[in-house]
């Protein structure tokens, strides 16, 4: 876009233009820019949505899907917003009428779009996506009904994953009564956790609900590497 | 040629067989006597053969996951990641993860329920494993009784042995494997997927796979 009104005065000198030829020239130059650092790093291109869930006996809505995609210290994202927000979805039929779980009516659907492009050297902290969601109470308070965490699929492809949710306990049964009357249930100060392992053992939690995801994953520039996904 | 000698430092660096298992120790069901107050956690560890180099984690890669409430399925959720880094000298000693599942009850006492292990898939590609788990029983009734029942001071899942060895059914313990009578315990879902690298410099034939 800057690139043309900038390439006239480097052409006119001939000796430049026969030794490097395509790099003066204006339009493959965009593409030219990739090989050389295709030595040095892979990328991944991460397309998917968050589809559906089933919160089982949690209700049937609305809930909500906060997710965050979390990666190692090798990784660099390059584009897209790794974090979001969905909408409130309320599911059509009351979950325990109907117990089929895959495309049923009494999932709550959100098809929420993710799209990511991480470039990195090597493979050891893997994105992995975090999702939280949120319902309502009974005084229409606004609570974590579950976490979950899953590693985006290393082959390339489409992949779909389902993620079993659970939620925090509180320690003791008062803070447990406590937090229902307020509206204020044990919850986690950064879910980010969820996708390291570290504190995860002084947690103790309750199982319940799944969300299903699909991942679309593309890999490039894997040649030089020799990985064998 | 292509394949180095399987002695010392035969590989440029850069060169070397590495792998990576990403995924997760997912969730644990059909846990046998166990009621809705007892919850479960695990602790795993990695172990591979001496050839093995954990990368980014000196201690090698264990850990303990949460102490997970069973839902109205009885499934117990872990969710809990895992992403091994391995540079290998020798294929032997390929990694395995052994497992000891605890349960933690509601006067907050710990004991062990189940031990498992599995062998890490071998393949590049996504594995879904299920490790089906045992516990030992004791070796008289009563004493069985007694751990059962949760006298303090019986921890129903002692070995005789370190359960590294005991689970590698390792040299060092030949004869206590076949000197123990275990019980059927749950079973674990661990979602796996493998990457190697340089697999085809060593000469290792890779696995054809429908994409």
């Amino acid at each position: 876009m800057a690139q043309p009104p900038a390439l006239p005065p480097p052409s006119p000198p001939p000796v430049l233009t026969q030794e490097q030829p395509p790099l003066p020239t204006a339009p493959p130059e965009a593409r030219r820019e990739k090989p050389e650092t295709q030595a040095t790093c892979f990328r991944m291109v991460l397309n998917g949505e968050i589809e559906a869930a089933e919160m089982g006996s949690g209700g049937n809505g609305p809930f909500m899907c906060v997710f965050s995609v979390q990666h190692g210290p090798d990784w660099t994202l390059l584009t897209g917003v790794p974090d979001g927000i969905t909408q409130l979805a309320c599911s059509s039929i009351a979950a325990t009428s109907v117990p089929s779980w895959r495309g049923g009516l009494s999932e709550v659907v959100w098809s929420f779009p993710i799209g990511l492009v991480y470039k990195s050297t090597s493979p050891f902290g893997w994105p992995r996506l975090v999702v939280t969601v949120y319902g309502t109470d009974l005084c229409n308070r606004r609570v974590v009904k579950g976490y979950g965490s899953v590693h985006v699929p290393c082959q390339p492809g489409r992949h779909t994953r389902t993620i079993r949710l659970y939620c925090p306990l509180s320690s003791s049964p008062l803070t447990r009564l406590l937090g229902a009357l307020f509206g204020n249930p044990a919850q986690l100060v950064d879910p980010r956790i969820l996708a390291g392992t570290d504190g995860r053992e002084v947690i103790r939690v309750q199982s319940g609900g799944k969300v299903r995801v699909n991942f679309d994953v593309l890999l490039k520039d894997t040649e030089p590497f020799n990985y064998a996904f | 040629m292509a394949v180095p000698p399987p002695s010392a430092p035969p590989c440029p660096p850069g060169e070397e067989f590495e792998l990576h298992f990403i995924g997760e120790l997912e969730f644990g069901w059909e846990f046998p006597g166990l009621s809705s107050d007892d919850g479960l956690f695990i602790d795993y560890a990695a172990e591979a053969g001496s050839d093995w180099l954990p990368i980014a984690r000196k201690e090698g890669f264990v850990g303990q996951t949460q102490t997970a409430y069973a839902d109205p399925d009885g499934v117990y959720v872990f969710n809990h990641p895992l992403d091994f880094h391995f540079i290998a000298d020798s294929l032997a000693g390929w990694p395995k993860l052994h497992v000891q599942v605890f349960k933690l009850d509601a006067a907050g006492r710990v004991e062990t329920v189940a031990y498992g292990s599995s062998v890490l898939p071998n393949m590049p590609g996504h594995t879904e494993l299920t490790c089906r788990t045992w516990r030992p029983l004791k070796r008289s009734i009563i004493d069985e009784v007694r751990a059962v029942s949760g006298v303090l001071g019986s921890d129903p899942g002692a070995l005789p042995a370190p359960r590294a060895d005991i689970l590698n059914n390792d040299v060092k313990a030949p004869e206590v494997r076949s000197k123990m009578v275990t019980k059927t315990s749950g079973s674990l879902c661990i979602s796996l997927d493998t990457v190697l690298r340089n697999a085809n410099k060593h000469g290792i034939l890779l696995q054809l796979r429908p994409r």
